[in-house]
């Protein structure tokens, strides 16, 4: 576990991990605002929605870092299956 | 690892890959890959082309780390770590599945997973190298993660491959099945209200991973079976913050606890069927040890539309023990294949001779009573003359045999296998299914003309086979 947590791999990681922690948080309040559409969401906030994954690339990747961003459908109900 | 070249038993990833290199099974990758956009697709190309088993030396990120897949993707690779014979490989793997020699493993006291060991806040599942597979999982998943649990009163021990996504420095998702030994085991603390001790075994020797992939009965641990193929128990260590069993010669284990209670929100994931899962709230690991080798070598698995590695290793491993558990119940039943998707699509071959009204019947309900048979939903049957790991075989005997109308059985609102994207489309949502059996055995008389009964194929002379051995062809 030697590797150095400065690399910009490791650095877009951990962003990807507060991006999904914050995505977690909110997922009720998503569901409602933006049921079956994609989002982006970027440094902990919503960017860009759209109706499919293609549009949604086109309208965000020249304006945040996409390695560091969730690309995400939201859906219309979670199960809890156990 | 010794000098000496490895052979079966393989008691490490490092042996077996040493044994790989040898039979120029292996290629190493030096030039950099991606985790996050790279290795997915090398991986599928090579299930997809019957390549190499690989190792990426160059890992943007991990420069100290090393990424091993797709060992288990071909029929001879696989062969070689069950020790059988390639030629007789699905017969002399029911042998030995069906013999009962069963070893329990013997406790060693330590092992060269223990060379490293990281606990509490120290721990950073990020610095190890999980790569990502679909473009919609994110964060990634550990894919090759053996889960090892034991029952709350019995000590009995399950290991299974699950799909663990990464969460935080300490944390991880595990997606657990109600209807899988897993979900029955997590149920008991649940309704206990204590938390799940778990391991997670990543990079291990390949039939410990084939092993991993068989849904035993219960109350039997898959790893007794490590003794069954290899004369010899498997050797395990404790873990160091719980109770758990796991392999010695482990590349790393993540020990933690399920809590009875927690969920959070989880997916989705390029998931077996071939389709990205849906999203859930699933139970957490908790994550309070990492051990490990100094130099580990992580473990990938590609998961998402067949063919994989992963497939390959269960549709190999479900066929032997669907077959066991079946004719435990049916003994008219003589072969399994598992045709696609850990068993959606499975193919079963009954004794035409011992053939009676009711037979398919009982059969239908048998496979799906069985633990093994949990996620068949089309069962297609037929006659033991019948090569059922021919394609062309099943596609001929379906085609000339198999009357719609009046052999095809369905039933609704089965038990379903929670991933299979077909689902939600009978409107109840996921986990809710059907069933279908096909029955494509011959049908009985009346026939219009006797000699019209017998399957049309040329006469065999000598001299045809001479003529074919001359040409270099198998007659």
């Amino acid at each position: 576990m030697s590797s150095p947590g400065d690399h910009p791999y490791r650095k877009s990681l951990y962003r990807i991990l507060e991006n999904r922690a914050w995505l977690d948080a909110h997922i009720e309040a998503l569901m409602a605002q933006y049921k079956s559409k994609w989002i982006a969401i970027y440094r902990k906030e919503v960017v860009a929605s759209a109706d499919s994954p293609d549009e949604l690339r086109g309208i965000c990747q020249d304006k945040v870092d996409m390695d560091e961003t969730i690309i995400f459908q939201v859906p219309g109900a979670v199960r809890t299956p156990i | 690892m010794t000098n000496e070249v490895p052979r079966f038993p393989f008691r490490s990833l490092r042996d077996w890959i040493v044994f790989l290199e040898q039979n120029d099974q292996l290629r190493r990758n030096k030039k950099e890959v991606n985790l996050r956009y790279d290795l997915g697709y090398i991986s599928k190309v090579t299930a997809d082309t019957g390549g190499p088993a690989l190792i990426h030396e160059n890992i943007y990120g991990y420069p100290d780390w090393k990424i091993f897949c797709d060992g288990l993707t071909t029929f001879q690779r696989k062969a070689w770590a069950l020790g059988l014979p390639l030629e007789t490989l699905a017969a002399s793997l029911a042998g030995v599945i069906q013999s009962g020699n069963l070893i329990k493993p013997v406790l060693v006291d330590t092992g060269p997973c223990k060379e490293v060991k990281i606990f509490g806040d120290n721990i950073d599942l990020t610095n190890i190298p999980i790569p990502y597979t679909g473009k919609y999982d994110n964060p990634p998943y550990i894919t090759a993660g053996i889960s090892t649990i034991m029952d709350l009163d019995t000590g009995w021990h399950n290991i299974a491959i699950r799909r663990f996504q990464l969460k935080g420095k300490q944390r991880l998702c595990d997606l657990i099945v109600s209807y899988q030994h897993e979900g029955k085991i997590f149920a008991k603390y649940v309704r206990a209200g204590k938390p799940m001790p778990i391991a997670i075994v990543i990079g291990a020797d390949p039939l410990f991973y084939l092993l991993s992939q068989m849904p035993a009965e219960d109350n039997v641990s898959e790893w007794d079976y490590w003794g069954a193929f290899t004369g010899e128990p498997l050797q395990v260590v404790k873990c160091e913050t719980n109770e758990l069993l796991v392999p010695a010669q482990a590349e790393i284990v993540i020990e933690g606890f399920v809590d009875p209670l927690k969920r959070e929100f989880e997916g989705p994931f390029s998931e077996f069927p071939g389709y990205y899962s849906g999203c859930y709230y699933l139970p957490v690991v908790d994550v309070r040890a990492v051990t490990m080798r100094k130099d580990a070598i992580y473990y990938y698995l590609y998961m998402g539309k067949e063919p994989s590695e992963g497939h390959s290793m269960a549709h190999l491993m479900y066929s032997a023990q669907i077959l066991k558990q079946l004719k435990q119940l049916v003994p008219e039943v003589r072969d399994v294949n598992v045709l696609s998707t850990w068993s959606f699509t499975t193919a079963v071959t009954v004794d035409r001779r011992a053939k009676r009204e009711g037979l398919i019947k009982k059969l239908a309900m048998a496979a799906k009573a069985i633990q093994a048979g949990a996620l068949i939903k089309n069962l297609l049957v037929f006659d033991d003359n019948v090569d059922i790991r021919s394609l062309s075989d099943i596609i001929w005997s379906f085609s000339v045999k198999f009357q719609p109308a009046r052999d095809f059985l369905a039933i609704p609102n089965t038990i379903g296998a929670e991933l299979d994207p077909s689902e939600p489309s009978l409107g109840h949502g996921p986990g809710v299914s059907s069933f279908g059996v096909f029955d494509c055995t011959e049908a009985g008389p009346p026939y219009d003309e006797p000699f019209r009964r017998e399957v049309a194929l040329p006469p065999k002379s000598d001299k045809a086979l001479e003529v074919l051995r001359d040409l270099g062809l198998n007659g």
